[in-house]
C-alpha cells in the first residue's frame, strides 16, 4: 500500500472504516431495527397512561412511582432471583458435566454423540409442545405419568406443580437450557491438545485433578460466555412459565417479565406494563456490565494462549 | 382478406362488450367476518348469522342491490378468557384487520364502547329496515348491551348458573324420590341453605359415595362475583360509576372458600388451577355431588363426550342422574340467587358495511333463529317471541329453569370490571391454597385495586 501521499485527502483510518462499512453496514441496520428501536419505542411508551383504547396520553414518570408502591413486585423480583440463579446453575454446570461426560469420559465419539444428540431432542421440539409434555408429566391426577410412577410404589397422587411451582419452571427451562451448555463445552474440551492429558497423566494427575486442573481453566471463556448468555436470556425469558404454570399459583412462579407481559397483554395496561419492561432493561445492562467486569472480558479477546 | 379480417375485429368487439355486458350484471361479494366463542356446543352463535346471510340475499335482490353478502366465522372454543380476545380484536382493529362482528359476554362491552371499538347502535336500530326485530328483546338485556345510555350491542343469548347435583348420589345416601324432587324448590325458598350444601357434601364424601363434595369453575368467571353477591356483597356504585370493595361481605365470602378447601376439604385446594376437561369429567361420571355450573352446561354434555364410556350423555341420563338449583341461600330464608352474564353481538366500529353487519345481527335475532341456538346449546333466548318457540317452549329443560329469570343479576358494564374479577379471583385462589387468611386476601385486594384503580374504587369497610 505504501504511505499516504499528499494527494489522498482522507486518513488512511477513516479510509478503513468506510472500506469495511458495506459489510457491517447490514448489522447495524438490523441491531438499530430490532434491538434499538424497541428499546427505545418502549421507554416512550412506559412513559404514558397507554390502555385498553391504545390513546398516547403521556403521563410522565407516573408509571414508575406506580412501580414502587406495588405490592407484588417484592415478591415477583425474589422469584426472577430465584429463577435466574437456578435455572443458569442447571443450564451451565449440567451442561459442562454432560460436556464432560460425552468427551471426556465417553472417548468414543459415536457414543458420545449418540447421548448428545439425545439432550437436543427438547430443542428441536416446538416450546408449546414441550410445555404440554411437562404438564402431562406432572397432571395432578392418578393418571399422570409420574404418579403413576410413585404410585407403583404405593403412594397416593400429587398436585406437582400446585405445591412446586418454582422448581417445576425451573428443571422445565433448565433441561431444555442444558444443551447449548453441552454443545459450547464439549467443543471447548475437545480443543484441548491431547499432550496436556498425557503429560498431567504422566504427573500422577487423576481424573479429578485434570478437570480442576487443566480442563476448567481451558475453557473459562465459554464458561463466561454462557453464564453471561444464559442469565441475560433467562431475565428476559418467560414462554415456558407462562405455559406451565402462567405465574401461578397467586404470583409463586411469576417473574418480572412474566409480570410485565401480563399487565401489558392481559391486563391491557401497556404503559405499566412498558415501564416494567424499562426495569428489566435496565436490570439487564447493570447485570451485563457487572458480569463482564468479574470475568475480565478484554481479556477473552486476547490472542488464545493454548495454540501460542 | 381486408374485409374479413374487419369483420374478425368486429366480431371480436362484439364478444368483448358481451363480456363487458355480462361482467357489470355480476354481483359485488362482500365478506363479512364474523368471530365467536364458547363451547362447541355455542356455535350457533356465529353460524345463525351464517344462515342469515342466505335470508339478506334474498331481501338485496328483492331491492335490485348488487350486493350479496358471505359470512366468515371463526368460533374459538378452547376456553380462551376474554382478555386473550379483547387484545385481539383491539390489536388488530388499530391496524384495521379486525372481524365486523363478534359476539362475546356483555361484561366486555364497556371496554368496547369506552375505545370506540364498538358501533354505537341507537341511529342504526331506529332508522334501518331491520331495527324493528329487535323490537321484542328483553329490557334486562338490553341493560346488559347499554354503556352511559348508548346501545352498543345486541343480545344474543343469556344463561343462569346453577347448581348441579347428583340425584343418584343422593339415592345412594338414602334420600327418597320426593325429597331428590323437592330440593330445587326447598333451595329456592331458602330452607336448603349454603350450610346444608357444605354438610350434605361432606356427608356423601365421608360415605365414600363421591371423592368430592362440590365443585365451582376452576378458572375466572362471574360465578366469584356471584358468591359474592350472596353474601350481600356490594361490587358497583352505579351513580358514582365507582366499583366497590365491600370488605365485610368480601370476608364472608372468602371465609366461604376457605371453609370448603381448608376445613371442610370437600372441594380440592387446587380447584382453580384443575383442567375444565379434567372437572367436567369427574362431574359426569358421578365423583363430585355439587358442581356450580351453568344451563349451557346442559347443552355441552349433550354434544362433548367427557364421559370415558358413554360419551356424549342422553338428555333422559342426566334429567335422571342429575337435577340443578338455584345457588342457595346463605342464611335460612335468605334468597337464593344466580347470574347471567349474556353475550351479545358487537359490531366493530371500523366496518365497511355497518348497513350489512347489522342487518346480519338482526335477521340472527329473529325468534327462529335465536330458539334453535337456545336449545342445541343451554341457553336462554332473548325475547317472549323466541320463547314461544315450539322448539323452546316444549323443552322440558327451559321449562324447568325459566323460573330462575326472577332471581338472576348480571355484572356492572364498566371498563376497569376485569381488574376486580382478576382480583377476587387470585384472592380465592390464595384463601383455597391455604396461603391467606380471609382477611389478608380481602387487605391483598385492597392494596392491589388500590394499586389499579385509583380513586375509581370506593371502599366499604
Amino acid at each position: 500500500m505504501g504511505k499516504p501521499t499528499n494527494k489522498t485527502l482522507m486518513s488512511p483510518k477513516l479510509m478503513q472504516s468506510l472500506r469495511s462499512a458495506p459489510f457491517i453496514a447490514p448489522f447495524i441496520i438490523l441491531v438499530f431495527l430490532f434491538y434499538l428501536v424497541p428499546v427505545l419505542l418502549t421507554a416512550v411508551l412506559s412513559g404514558t397512561g397507554m390502555d385498553f383504547t391504545m390513546r398516547f396520553n403521556f403521563v410522565g414518570l407516573k408509571n414508575f412511582a406506580r412501580i414502587l408502591s406495588d405490592s407484588v413486585l417484592p415478591q415477583i423480583l425474589h422469584n426472577t432471583l430465584v429463577y435466574v440463579f437456578f435455572t443458569c446453575l442447571l443450564n451451565v454446570g449440567f451442561g459442562f458435566i454432560l460436556a464432560l461426560l460425552t468427551t471426556y469420559f465417553i472417548k468414543n465419539e459415536n457414543i458420545g454423540l449418540f447421548f448428545r444428540t439425545l439432550w437436543l431432542l427438547p430443542r428441536m421440539t416446538p416450546p408449546v409442545i414441550y410445555a404440554l409434555l411437562w404438564l402431562w408429566f406432572l397432571d395432578p391426577t392418578e393418571k399422570g405419568m409420574l404418579n403413576v410412577i410413585v404410585g407403583a410404589f404405593g403412594r397416593p397422587p400429587q398436585n406437582w406443580i400446585l405445591n412446586n411451582p418454582m422448581p417445576t419452571v425451573i428443571l422445565a427451562n433448565g433441561l431444555i437450557g442444558v444443551s447449548l451448555g453441552m454443545v459450547i463445552f464439549s467443543s471447548a474440551i475437545k480443543s484441548i491438545p491431547d499432550e496436556l492429558y498425557k503429560a498431567a497423566m504422566i504427573d500422577g494427575a487423576g481424573d479429578f485433578k485434570i478437570i480442576r486442573h487443566i480442563i476448567l481453566p481451558l475453557v473459562k471463556w465459554p464458561l463466561m460466555f454462557l453464564t453471561v448468555w444464559q442469565i441475560l436470556s433467562l431475565i428476559t425469558s418467560y414462554e415456558y412459565i407462562m405455559l406451565i404454570t402462567d405465574g401461578g399459583p397467586l404470583f409463586n412462579s411469576e417473574v418480572l417479565s412474566l409480570y410485565s407481559y401480563h399487565k401489558a397483554f392481559s391486563n391491557l395496561e401497556f404503559g405499566y406494563g412498558a415501564a416494567l419492561a424499562v426495569i428489566l432493561v435496565l436490570i439487564g445492562i447493570l447485570v451485563t456490565t457487572f458480569m463482564l467486569k468479574v470475568f475480565g472480558f478484554d481479556r477473552m479477546m486476547d490472542p488464545s494462549r493454548l495454540n501460542a | 382478406m381486408k374485409k374479413a379480417l374487419n369483420l374478425f375485429f368486429i366480431f371480436l368487439l362484439v364478444l368483448g362488450m358481451t363480456i363487458v355486458g355480462f361482467a357489470s350484471e355480476e354481483y359485488e361479494t362482500v365478506i363479512i367476518r364474523v368471530s365467536s366463542k364458547g363451547s362447541a356446543a355455542d356455535v350457533a352463535r356465529g353460524q345463525n348469522l351464517v344462515r342469515a346471510a342466505e335470508e339478506l340475499n334474498r331481501w338485496l335482490a328483492q331491492k335490485n342491490d348488487k350486493r350479496r353478502v358471505k359470512v366468515e366465522h371463526i368460533h374459538d372454543s378452547s376456553g380462551t378468557d376474554d382478555n386473550e380476545t379483547n387484545r385481539r380484536f383491539f390489536l388488530a382493529w388499530h391496524s384495521g384487520h379486525a372481524e365486523d362482528i363478534i359476539a362475546l359476554p356483555h361484561s366486555n362491552v364497556a371496554l368496547y364502547a369506552e375505545g370506540n371499538y364498538a358501533l354505537p347502535l341507537d341511529e342504526l336500530i331506529k332508522t334501518s329496515e331491520f331495527g324493528s326485530l329487535l323490537e321484542g328483546i328483553y329490557d334486562n338485556l338490553w341493560e346488559a348491551a347499554k354503556y352511559k345510555g348508548r346501545i352498543y350491542a345486541v343480545p344474543q343469548d343469556a344463561e343462569a348458573r346453577v347448581l348441579f347435583y347428583r340425584k343418584d348420589v343422593l339415592a345412594q345416601m338414602g334420600w327418597r324420590e320426593q325429597e331428590i324432587a323437592d330440593l330445587a324448590e326447598k333451595i329456592r325458598e331458602g330452607q336448603f341453605t349454603l350450610e346444608d350444601m357444605i354438610a350434605l357434601g361432606k356427608q356423601a364424601q365421608e360415605q365414600k359415595l363421591v371423592d368430592w363434595g362440590f365443585y365451582h369453575r376452576p378458572t375466572n368467571g362471574p360465578a366469584f362475583t356471584m358468591i359474592l353477591r350472596a353474601f350481600g356483597g356490594e361490587v358497583y356504585n352505579a351513580e358514582a360509576d365507582k366499583i366497590v370493595l365491600d370488605k365485610k361481605a368480601l370476608t364472608k365470602a372468602l371465609a366461604f372458600f376457605r371453609r370448603i378447601t381448608q376445613e371442610e376439604k370437600i372441594t380440592p385446594e387446587g380447584m382453580t388451577i384443575m383442567e375444565w376437561r379434567n372437572l367436567h369429567q369427574v362431574w359426569v361420571e358421578g365423583d363430585v355431588l355439587f358442581w356450580l355450573g351453568g344451563t349451557w352446561h346442559w347443552g355441552e354434555y349433550q354434544q362433548v363426550p367427557y364421559y370415558s364410556t358413554l360419551g356424549e350423555l342422553t338428555e333422559d341420563y342426566m334429567f335422571a342422574n342429575m337435577g340443578y338449583a338455584l345457588f342457595p341461600a346463605v342464611e335460612q330464608g335468605g334468597r337464593p340467587v344466580t347470574l347471567t352474564n349474556p353475550f351479545v353481538y358487537m359490531i366493530n366500529s371500523k366496518t365497511k358495511h355497518p348497513d350489512l353487519a347489522f342487518a346480519l345481527v338482526a335477521l340472527a335475532s329473529q325468534p327462529e333463529y335465536n330458539a334453535l341456538h337456545a336449545v342445541n346449546s343451554g341457553h336462554m333466548v332473548i325475547s317472549p317471541d323466541a320463547a314461544e318457540q315450539p322448539l323452546y317452549k316444549e323443552n322440558a329443560f327451559f321449562k324447568s329453569v325459566a323460573y330462575m329469570l326472577e332471581y338472576t343479576m348480571t355484572q356492572p358494564n364498566t371498563p376497569r370490571w376485569n381488574n376486580f374479577t382478576t382480583a377476587l379471583y387470585k384472592a380465592v385462589q390464595a384463601v383455597e391454597l391455604g396461603q391467606q387468611t380471609p382477611e389478608e386476601a380481602v387487605g391483598w385486594m385492597e392494596e392491589q385495586l388500590k394499586h389499579d384503580l385509583g380513586d375509581q374504587l370506593l371502599i366499604l369497610e
